[in-house]
This record gives structure tokens, C-alpha cells and sequence, in this order.
């Protein structure tokens, strides 16, 4: 039951590099490495394979954040998952875009539980709509708020 | 929690003499049966002396045992991530130092790092040993009034005021170090305020005599804590949870080293020479409270091993070296993260860099954040009386779960 | 890994007498009840006594009029906007600008004293801010003033260079205020002179640069490196932004 934790070695970037460019060669692909840290870019119709693949073949399995970013001509959804035991401190930061017209995503709650109030969040503060989401609900914002407020089309008050 | 429609019985009538007959009584007996009354939603409302802070707990309780629960958050939320979109970086340090106002120093510490990081610069040695000791000083301080806090919820209201007299102690170290008690705006992009070395103020000559009388009075509160089996009883084995539902609830911290993931970020991705400081990880594998609850007393007597290490090496390392460097007001354009080991679990922030003087996107990971949103796990099962002990042990603070 | 931790540091084993049933917390308390019983105690009859704080406490800030030259860096600095520049008599009557600070809205974070160039914002130890109305908790010029200031209370900002840092020389240290200047961009100048009039410490001299199309005087505003502060008033208020802060790094 307990998993096999390894000693950090310099090649487990590059392998995990090629594990992920092998397995979906074309949709994702890896902008850099450095010290446990991996950057992939993701299109949107894998990001949940890419996901199941991280969490299941590689052990990836801690979801720490998922994060919205508004670029006012596409939305952005970045996830960062750690691993524990078999590439133990290394994060893997998975970035998928999203157009405007068509803010739905596949929600990766099922996956880990860790992503469930993130992608509430995102939802209420940014608009992204998180396919098969549990409850996809208002967690941080009053029950009356009519409109997203972290997107740049949102203006705060200027201060006098 | 069905509730089904039942036939009430006609009580005017019978009052004025009308005949109670058996089948009605039988009737309603059956029904009262059929109707799910036992699972009830008990609100820990936003007021509860309980809560520290303002946040409520719905509890669904089988008689007494719990069910279901579902936290509620968001009283505290001051859109801290837009408005720092609207303020240079160096505004954005008092900012960070509210997030989590029983440890300021980590939140600047982190923004810090993140900038220094998008910038592409490494701050002065002396900078990162000045830099461990705040972390650590407001490590002990957080673990303290986790504890005091852990006191009052308990009953035991001694070790309420012993653990914040403690605290009392290096409160009074951060007023030597930067001038105020709680919210500190020490670091800075590019090292840290000011120098320890200022006479006036003999940071480090009371800094050791606080380390050594605090090895002192943690282990008076360990062993009047735990040889006091009233206490600890309560602790041990409720809020079970097994190692993987840990890991993949996104837990972290003292809550999951109690749990036996054997992970901390200060020794498995280093960060401002933490590897050149030597310490142990105290991880536990039992999974229930008093586990968590060992687990932050460990640490608390490591952090004082950290702060003696960093301190000579501060010493050895002088007056005249360098402690701030001077940085470009703009950052260019990129996106860097940078991962902390907050008191409470590991803390994050990501920055989105457009060229200009202040961030595009900037984001907080707040480890309670996640941790609360897995009470469901951690109540299920457990008795009403064991709520507030389990909800104490994941040490809530709520200017980091609402931002 | 978790059973080396326990057996190492804590775990019930048996040291000596003491750890006996429940001897060590009884031996624990009798001692703590002896020490607190001959001690005096640990409470502070706060407001009869006061406990002791040093020079850099950050209490309420204080402002000395005279050294202050109204640049507004304080203002600019602030996170919480509680600073506004008003104009106010000075000590012959002349109407000068200081700040006034909100303390309401003040988070003392000692920004202001940090990034003051002449050090006349200093942090003091006043805590005791209670008033009746909102108003009363706006402080003018006059009652910033603190007259017990020691040197201790100047918050001095001191960085090193990027470059001094990188060739060896770390230990050199100097203040941003003397090193940034604003630096013109020549043909975006159009000579109207509000740098000059925004200047608190009349460091900008407009120098002829030769005639321009029409027969008039082209006029560059040249900065004094001794006497500039750095306070960026000429760059906020150049209308062609033509100046801009050139940071020596």
C-alpha cells in the first residue's frame, strides 16, 4: 500500500518531459524545465487525461492549486500538482487556454478532492464553468452578487 | 433527511370531547416511524466561541453522531488578489503581511521570494539567514496560539495563558527585530528592513536567552499536557484519515505529517538556504488528532534548533555584509511561483508579470482554504463533543482562507 | 522512519523517577508554584507601569516641520492613502505643503518613515490614539510633531547596488535618494517649465539649448545632483512625460 519514495535525481525532469510529450504528442508540450519544476502548455480537449495520466501513471498526487487568469482576449486555467513519493518535491505546472466564447473546462474534482473549492472559487470570481463539478456553487462572495469580479472588465472604485 | 407528510391529528376537536380512538393513535405512532427526525443540521454559527474566527460549520448530526458537514467561508473576503493588481509591488508587502495575521512574516516572505524570482535575483546570504529567523520566530509564534487556542477548546485554560505568555516572549523578539508586535512589514524585495545588529535594540542577545528559556517552558507544557489523560483522551482516535484521502484532498502540513506523509517543503524542495540548516521532520502515522497535535509540538522545539544554527551563522557572517539590495521598480513580463512552508501547510503565490510596476495576476494558495473544505472527511463519524477538537487541530485562520 | 523519531525524542520510555505514574507533572507544577510564588508576577499593571520598548518601535508617525520639504514622497508611499498634502503657514507665515495623515485609515507600517529622504517623518511610540470623532483622529502638520525624537527613531533605507554587489564590493551601502535621477528625453521637452515649479527643493535650472523654428529659446531643465531628492514631483508632473527616473542599479 505504501509507495516507493525516491531520492531527487536530475534526470526525473527530462523523463517526465518525455513520458508526457510521448503520450500526447501534438496537444502538450513541455515550454521548460528547471529544478523540480516542470511547465507544460495543454490544450483544452486533453487536460483531463493529462490529469488522470499525472495522477495515476506517475503519482502526482496533490493538487495544489487551479488558478484562472484573465487575458482579456482568452481565459486561462493553470493547475500545479505535486508529488509526495515517486518524483518526490517535483511540481508540474499544466496550462490550458480557453476562449472567450466557450468558457467550459472538464472540472479534475473527481480526480483529487484538493481542486474541488479552487474551481469553485474560479468559477465564482472568473466565469469558468467546470464540467461535472460537484457543486458548483458561491463559496467566498455574498449570495447577491450579479457579475465576476477578479475579470478586467470589472473596474474597482478609484480611490479620491 | 426526508420529511415525509404526516396526518396530524385533529387536537381542537379532540379537546372539545371528541373520541381518541385506537387506530388514529396507532396511525400516528406508525407515521412518527416512517418521519426521519433524527438527522439534524446544527449550525456552528459565524458567532461561536469556538470558531477562531469568522466562519460556520454545518454539522449533520445522527443523534450524536455526525454525518455530514459543510463549512462556510467568504465573511472575510476583501478581493485581496484584485486589489493588489492596483498597487505597486511594494505596496502589496503591508498588504501581504494581513493575509495571515498570526504569522505575517511568511505571507511577505513569499511575495518576496516570488519577486525576487521573476526578477531573476538572489538575495545576499546574510538577507536569508535574517530571512529564517523571522519564518521561525513566526512559526513558534503561530504554534502558540494554535495551542492557546487548542487550550481554550478543551477546557484547559491554563495552558491557554502559559502558551500565550510564551508567545508574549517572541512577540517581543519581532518588536526588536522591525518594530511592531503582530503585522511586521520586515521583508523586502531584495532582502529584508533593517539590520539586526543595532545595539539599541540587542536582537541577538535576547534572541538566544528567549531560546533558551522557551526549551525550557515547551517542555513544561508538554508533560503537563500530556500526563493528563482527561485531555488527551479526547484527542485520540477521532478525525481519522487514512494517508491517500490525505494526499488527495489536497491536506498539508502538520495535519497531513500527522497523517504520515512524510513531505515538508523547508527539506524536500529547499528554499533561502534551508539546506544549509540541519533540523528533523517529526511525521506521525497515526492520523488522529493528538498525532497532529505531537506533530506541531515537534516542531516547535525544532524551530528553536533553526533559529540557533541561523543566528551563529548571522554572527559569523557580520555587521558590514549586505542586507537589501536595490531592485527595478518593473518586473518583466513571465509567470513565477514559489512555494512556502506556512505554520499551517504550504502556502503559495503565483505572479503574472506584464513589464509594468504592478502585477497582472497575482494569486494565493492558502493552505486552510483546502483544509477546511475536507472537514467532511475529517467530522465523519466522530461525536458532536469531538467537533471542536478536530477543528482545532487544523488551526484556522481566516485572513488566509478568504483573502 | 516515524518509530526512529518516537524512540529517539519522545515516547513514555522510562528515564528516571520522576517519569513514575504521575510524578513528573506534580514535580513540574510544585516547581512552577514555588517559582511564580517568589517571583513577582508576569502581569503589567498597564496604565501605572508601561512596558519597556526600544528606540524603533512603530507607534503613531511623527513629523519634524522644519526639516520637511513637502515632496510628497510619503503620499506616495502610503498603502493605505491616509497622507494628503496640505498647504499650511510655516514658522515666518509663508504658505508651505506638509502632510496631514489620517490615522484612522494608518496601518503604521512606517512606509512613510522609510522612504522619507530628509528623514523628517520618524516613527515614535505614542499607541494611545483613542478619540471621540472621526475628525479629531486627522492629524495637521502641526500635531504630527514629536519632541522627544531620538536618532534611533529615523528609519534609515539603505540598499546595496546590484553592481557593487555582483564585482565584491557588498559592503558598500548607499541610499536610493542620492543615486536615482530623473533623466529628460530631449524632444519630447517642450519647455513650459512646471518641472522647475514642482521641484520642493529648487534643484531643476532650465538651460538654453540653442533657438528653436520660431526664434524662442528652447529651455531643458537641468538637474542639480546635490540638492535633488529624488522625489519624482518634476516626473508626475511633466505634461509631455519627457522625465523619467533612471534607476543606477
Amino acid at each position: 500500500m505504501a509507495k516507493e519514495v525516491r531520492e531527487y535525481k536530475d534526470t526525473w525532469e527530462s523523463e517526465i518531459k518525455g513520458l508526457i510529450e510521448s503520450k500526447f504528442s501534438g496537444k502538450a508540450t513541455v515550454s521548460k524545465t528547471e529544478t523540480r519544476r516542470v511547465y507544460v502548455k495543454a490544450d483544452r480537449s486533453i487536460s483531463f487525461d493529462l490529469c488522470k495520466f499525472l495522477r495515476d501513471d506517475l503519482d502526482f498526487e496533490h493538487c495544489a492549486t487551479v488558478i484562472g487568469v484573465d487575458m482579456v482576449d482568452y481565459m486561462q486555467v493553470v493547475y500545479h500538482i505535486d508529488n509526495y513519493t515517486k518524483y518526490k518535491g517535483v511540481v508540474v505546472e499544466v496550462e490550458v487556454d480557453i476562449p472567450n466564447d466557450d468558457l467550459h473546462i472538464e472540472s479534475v474534482a473527481c480526480l483529487w478532492g484538493g481542486a474541488n473549492w479552487h474551481e469553485r472559487e474560479t468559477w465564482e470570481l472568473f466565469g469558468i464553468v467546470f464540467d461535472n463539478h460537484p457543486r458548483l456553487e458561491r463559496l467566498l462572495t455574498p449570495e447577491n452578487y450579479e457579475f465576476f469580479p477578479f475579470r478586467k472588465s470589472y473596474k474597482l472604485r478609484e480611490v479620491q | 433527511m426526508a420529511q415525509n407528510e404526516c396526518q396530524i391529528p385533529d387536537t381542537i376537536a379532540i379537546a372539545q370531547g371528541a373520541e381518541v380512538t385506537k387506530e388514529m393513535v396507532d396511525q400516528y405512532n406508525a407515521q412518527s416511524g416512517q418521519m426521519d427526525m433524527d438527522k439534524m443540521w446544527i449550525i456552528m454559527g459565524p458567532q461561536h466561541p469556538f470558531s477562531h474566527g469568522l466562519w460556520t460549520l454545518k454539522i449533520c448530526a445522527d443523534g450524536e453522531i455526525v454525518t455530514d458537514a459543510d463549512p462556510i467561508v467568504g465573511y472575510l473576503h476583501r478581493g485581496w488578489e484584485k486589489e493588489a493588481e492596483n498597487r505597486t509591488y511594494p505596496k502589496i508587502i503591508p498588504m501581504a503581511d494581513r493575509l495571515c495575521y498570526a504569522a505575517s512574516m511568511t505571507y511577505t516572505h513569499l511575495f518576496c521570494m516570488t519577486c525576487e524570482k521573476a526578477l531573476g535575483i538572489e538575495v545576499p546570504e546574510k538577507a536569508k539567514y535574517i530571512r529564517i529567523v523571522a519564518d521561525e520566530i513566526n512559526r513558534l509564534q503561530s504554534h502558540l496560539m494554535w495551542l492557546a487556542a487548542v487550550g481554550t477548546d478543551l477546557g484547559n485554560y491554563t495552558a491557554f495563558l502559559w502558551a500565550s505568555r510564551e508567545r508574549e516572549y517572541w512577540m517581543d523578539m519581532n518588536i526588536r527585530l522591525c518594530g511592531a508586535r503582530l503585522t511586521t512589514n520586515y521583508p523586502r524585495i531584495g532582502g529584508v528592513r533593517n539590520d539586526v545588529f543595532d545595539e539599541s535594540t540587542r536582537f541577538l542577545r535576547d534572541l538566544y536567552r528567549c531560546c533558551d528559556h522557551f526549551d525550557k517552558s515547551i517542555w513544561e507544557l508538554i508533560n503537563l499536557i500530556d500526563n493528563n489523560s482527561t485531555f488527551t483522551s479526547r484527542m485520540i482516535g477521532n478525525g481519522i484519515i487514512s494517508r491517500e484521502r490525505c494526499a488527495n484532498l489536497g491536506i498539508t502540513g502538520p495535519a497531513a505529517r500527522g497523517t504520515g506523509i512524510d513531505y515538508d517543503i523547508r527539506r524536500d524542495d529547499p528554499y533561502d538556504n534551508y539546506d544549509k540548516v540541519d533540523f528533523e521532520v517529526p511525521v506521525l502515522t497515526t492520523g488522529d488528532s493528538y498525532a497532529r497535535y505531537m506533530v506541531r509540538m515537534e516542531e516547535m522545539i525544532q524551530s528553536v534548533k533553526i533559529i540557533r544554527q541561523a543566528a551563529k551563522k548571522i554572527e559569523a557572517l557580520g555587521e558590514k555584509a549586505p542586507y537589501r539590495l536595490k531592485v527595478p521598480s518593473k518586473i518583466p513580463a513571465g509567470r513565477t511561483f514559489c512555494k512556502l512552508e506556512d505554520p499551517r501547510g504550504e502556502s503559495m503565490m503565483y505572479l503574472v508579470s506584464d513589464g509594468s510596476d504592478q502585477p497582472y495576476r497575482l494569486k494565493v494558495r492558502s493552505p486552510i482554504f483546502v483544509n477546511v473544505s475536507s472537514s467532511k472527511d475529517l467530522l465523519e463519524g466522530c461525536r458532536i463533543a469531538d467537533v471542536p477538537v478536530i477543528m482545532a487541530m487544523i488551526d484556522m485562520c481566516l485572513g488566509e482562507t478568504d483573502r | 522512519m516515524t518509530m526512529e523519531y518516537l524512540e529517539k525524542y519522545r515516547d513514555g520510555r522510562h528515564k528516571c523517577w520522576k517519569d513514575l505514574w504521575i510524578v513528573r507533572p506534580i514535580w513540574t507544577a510544585t516547581k512552577l508554584l514555588i517559582r511564580t510564588t517568589v517571583h513577582r508576577p508576569v502581569t503589567v499593571l498597564y496604565p501605572y507601569e508601561a512596558l519597556w520598548n526600544p528606540d524603533n518601535y512603530r507607534g503613531r508617525p511623527g513629523l519634524d516641520f522644519n526639516k520637511c520639504v513637502g515632496c510628497g514622497m510619503c503620499a506616495r508611499m502610503c498603502p493605505c492613502a491616509a497622507i494628503i498634502l496640505v498647504e499650511t503657514p510655516d514658522d515666518e507665515g509663508n504658505p508651505v505643503m506638509r502632510p496631514q495623515i489620517n490615522m484612522g485609515r494608518c496601518s503604521f507600517c512606517a512606509y512613510c518613515a522609510e522612504y522619507c529622504p530628509l528623514d523628517a517623518m520618524t516613527v515614535t511610540p505614542i499607541v494611545e490614539l483613542a478619540e471621540y470623532t472621526r475628525a479629531d483622529l486627522i492629524y495637521g502638520p502641526r500635531r504630527l510633531a514629536y519632541e522627544h525624537t531620538t536618532e534611533g527613531m529615523k528609519v534609515i533605507l539603505e540598499e546595496t547596488l546590484l553592481s557593487d554587489y555582483n564585482s565584491g564590493n557588498g559592503e558598500k551601502r548607499v541610499s536610493p535618494f542620492k543615486v536615482d535621477r530623473p533623466e529628460l528625453d530631449g524632444n519630447k521637452c517642450i519647455s513650459c517649465k512646471k518641472c522647475a515649479k514642482a521641484c520642493p527643493v529648487d534643484a531643476i535650472k532650465m538651460v538654453e539649448h540653442g533657438v528653436n523654428a520660431k526664434g524662442r529659446p528652447i529651455l531643458w531643465p537641468e538637474i542639480n545632483d546635490e540638492t535633488c531628492i529624488c522625489c519624482s514631483n518634476c516626473v508626475d508632473d511633466c505634461p509631455k512625460d519627457a522625465l523619467h527616473i533612471k534607476e543606477v542599479l
